[in-house]
């Protein structure tokens, strides 16, 4: 499932995890901001939502009432997940970059050496 | 005009691939005398060198350009009329080809890192509407534990409250300040330059180069974050999380690909021997400096006569 969700696409998902089996009318009303968007637009936002699988939606009477099938919880966790992976194939080192970069043949052994590194240091008096 | 423009960018282009096989060649030689200096000033120093060979060549280029620079900076020499000149190329498709070479170039950089900007423009929008802002980083909502710092011009700090249940407020500080560091010193911009300084280069050499600046911008932010804390703890602040994000990664087949295992290694080694990464003194930048130009004067002259020589020579093959 795609994470590359459109700004109305999520400010629609926001309206939905806060209230669940909204119609397009009540979505556009619910989102807030300096310029709501068309009831066509907010249609249009709900569909590519519904192709994606991140709503679902019941036909009630002439129109559709949409729920999330995705938590804003794992959402993030999927963006998170997304964000790990291009730290780690680097296709994006110049504009996002990790705090630390864990290599993949640094092992618990090497990472004890280092602690064991550091608490020689502070016995030595380095600190 | 077609011909002037193509004369010029061929010879910048030209100049720029000879001047990087010249600093490829001779990087290996002085690598590690960036990794011995203060790593603040090493970044620098780096992104220094590797702007050599774009900007000396259009440097360069410019000045041979400039006709009444013949007597003074180039030899005295005739073609015919022995007025000033500049050395132009005379056929169409050959000046043509220059323009096209460069334009080439120039939209190839710019869609590359124009879909990079876009994509992180993109996450960051996302990211905006999804997290929370607290006291100099944004707070993400997510059991993965993860700190990241996204964007080029204004990065911000993202931290995960995974992350955040893990590590102690000694850790957050050390992190804050380093990610900080970035922020001020622009890290994520430097390392682009890097990028598009180097794409003469082979592609591993660019590797390489761009590890060590990315290692050289990581030591200097742990050096500005080791100014507010001990060194010692930032680099306990390292591996603990460091241990941590290897914890919650054991699934992925590769960690990390594209920086070698030391990198952890050695910013730790270099927080425990923090004295003895110096600063180079101001007559030493000096004398960098004064070599540099001397190098680019005594260079025109052979480069003028060079490009002449090129360009003859192209012209008859392409004739």
């Amino acid at each position: 499932m795609p994470t590359n969700l459109g700004e109305l696409e999520l400010q629609v998902m926001q309206v939905l995890w806060q209230e669940s089996h909204l119609d397009a009318k009540k979505i556009r009303e619910s989102l807030q901001g300096v310029r709501v968007p068309s009831l066509s637009t907010v249609q249009s936002a709900l569909e590519r939502l519904h192709r994606k699988d991140y709503v679902a939606r019941l036909k009630q009477g002439h129109a559709f009432t949409y729920h999330a099938t995705v938590s804003r919880g794992n959402l993030l966790g999927r963006m998170m997940g997304e964000v790990i992976q291009l730290l780690h194939d680097g296709q994006m080192e110049t504009i996002l970059s990790s705090f630390v970069q864990v290599a993949s043949d640094m092992d618990d052994v090497s990472l004890d050496r280092l602690e064991q590194l550091i608490q020689r240091h502070k016995h030595q008096g380095g600190e | 005009m077609l011909s002037l423009a193509g004369s010029f960018s061929l010879v910048w282009l030209l100049i720029w691939l000879v001047l990087s096989c010249f600093f490829g060649l001779a990087y290996p030689l002085i690598r590690n005398y960036f990794r011995r200096i203060h790593p603040g000033q090493g970044s620098a120093l780096l992104l220094y060198f590797w702007s050599g060979p774009a900007l000396l060549s259009l440097v360069t280029t410019v000045l041979l350009f400039i006709a009444p620079l013949e007597g003074l900076a180039v030899s005295d020499h005739c073609h015919g009329d022995c007025g000033d000149h500049v050395p132009l190329i005379n056929s169409p498709w050959l000046a043509g080809a220059g323009i096209c070479l460069l334009f080439a170039l120039v939209a190839g950089l710019a869609v590359h890192f124009s879909l990079s900007l876009s994509r992180g423009i993109k996450m960051r929008r996302q990211l905006k509407l999804l997290t929370t802002q607290d006291q100099g980083f944004q707070r993400v909502n997510s059991a993965v534990a993860a700190v990241f710092t996204l964007g080029w011009w204004q990065p911000e700090v993202y931290v995960s409250t995974a992350l955040l249940s893990h590590c102690q407020q000694q850790d957050l500080s050390v992190i804050l300040a380093h990610e900080k560091a970035h922020l001020t010193r622009r890290d994520n911009l430097a390392l682009l330059l890097v990028k598009v300084f180097t794409f003469m280069l082979p592609r591993r050499l660019q590797q390489d180069v761009l590890a060590d600046m990315h290692l050289l911008c990581e030591q200097a932010c742990d050096f500005a974050s080791a100014k507010r804390h001990k060194p010692v703890q930032v680099a306990e602040t390292l591996v603990r999380i460091g241990r941590l994000l290897k914890s919650q990664h054991t699934g992925h087949a590769a960690v990390t690909t594209h920086f070698d295992g030391s990198d952890l290694e050695l910013r730790v080694q270099a927080l425990l021997d923090i004295s003895q990464r110096k600063r180079l003194a101001g007559w030493q930048l000096g004398f960098l400096l004064g070599l540099t130009l001397i190098l680019l004067y005594c260079a025109l002259s052979p480069l003028h006569h060079g490009v002449e020589w090129l360009i003859e020579l192209l012209e008859t093959y392409g004739s």
